[in-house]
């Protein structure tokens, strides 16, 4: 890889943390359970006790979110 | 579909929601399939990142290790945050609410004691307070020699 990617991609990373920062907290939990912890949505619905359903409803929102403020940061 | 996939159909993608019509779509959408693979891979990235945290990097942007024990001591310190703020209306509250008590418990013993003052008054009357003010002419007239009022 060379050194202009990683840039790209720390910059990418830095703007999705920074965005993630900012999401509502359920949103972020679940967000980060998912795309971190790589745990499935049944998974975190039983961690965070909530239906299925309710994770992804926060997780689209969380995702809606994040790509409004990554488009805003740009 | 002849458009694009909207932000909402991607997020839907990538939460695994997406419909038969959008998963076609993608197949045959050069665009839509590199955004979904641009932020696949930004995702992607961040995971790597937050699991390759060098333990020098701090604490201060990402937390090290298992979110869940991340998120456990987040709830952790919510419950010990109420059970401050309850103790300190405690603290606060029973004070304010004795102070209080006591002094409806006074106000009602000054009126208790006004009552009572006023039965006593009502129950050593001689006699009736209607009659009292024929009581008080018969008593301010002058005795005759003989005994007896005039």
């Amino acid at each position: 890889m060379s050194p202009e990617t990683k840039t790209v991609i720390k910059e990418q990373v830095d703007a999705v943390w920074a965005a993630t920062l900012k999401l509502p907290e359920k949103q972020r939990t679940v967000f980060l359970l998912r795309f971190v912890e790589d745990m499935d949505l049944l998974e975190i619905a039983a961690a965070m006790h909530v239906t299925e359903g309710s994770v992804k409803v926060h997780l689209f929102r969380a995702l809606r979110t994040l790509r409004k403020l990554m488009e805003s940061q740009k | 579909m002849s458009i694009h996939l909207s932000p909402d159909q991607i997020s839907q993608f990538l939460i695994g929601e997406a419909t038969l019509e959008a998963r076609q779509h993608v197949r045959e959408c050069i665009d839509c399939m590199e955004e979904l693979t641009r932020l696949r891979a930004t995702l992607g990235a961040l995971h790597d990142s937050v699991w390759n945290w060098t333990a020098d990097a701090g604490d201060a942007l990402l937390p090290k290790g298992n979110f869940m024990a991340f998120i456990r001591r987040d709830v952790g310190t919510r419950i010990r945050s109420w059970a401050v703020a309850f103790a300190l209306i405690t603290l606060f509250a029973i004070p304010i609410y004795r102070n209080v008590h006591h002094r409806q418990l006074e106000a009602q013993a000054v009126e208790d004691s006004l009552l009572l003052e006023h039965v006593n008054a009502h129950l050593s009357r001689s006699v009736a307070a209607p009659i009292e003010p024929l009581m008080r002419l018969i008593s301010d007239l002058p005795e005759e020699p003989g005994g007896g009022h005039k």
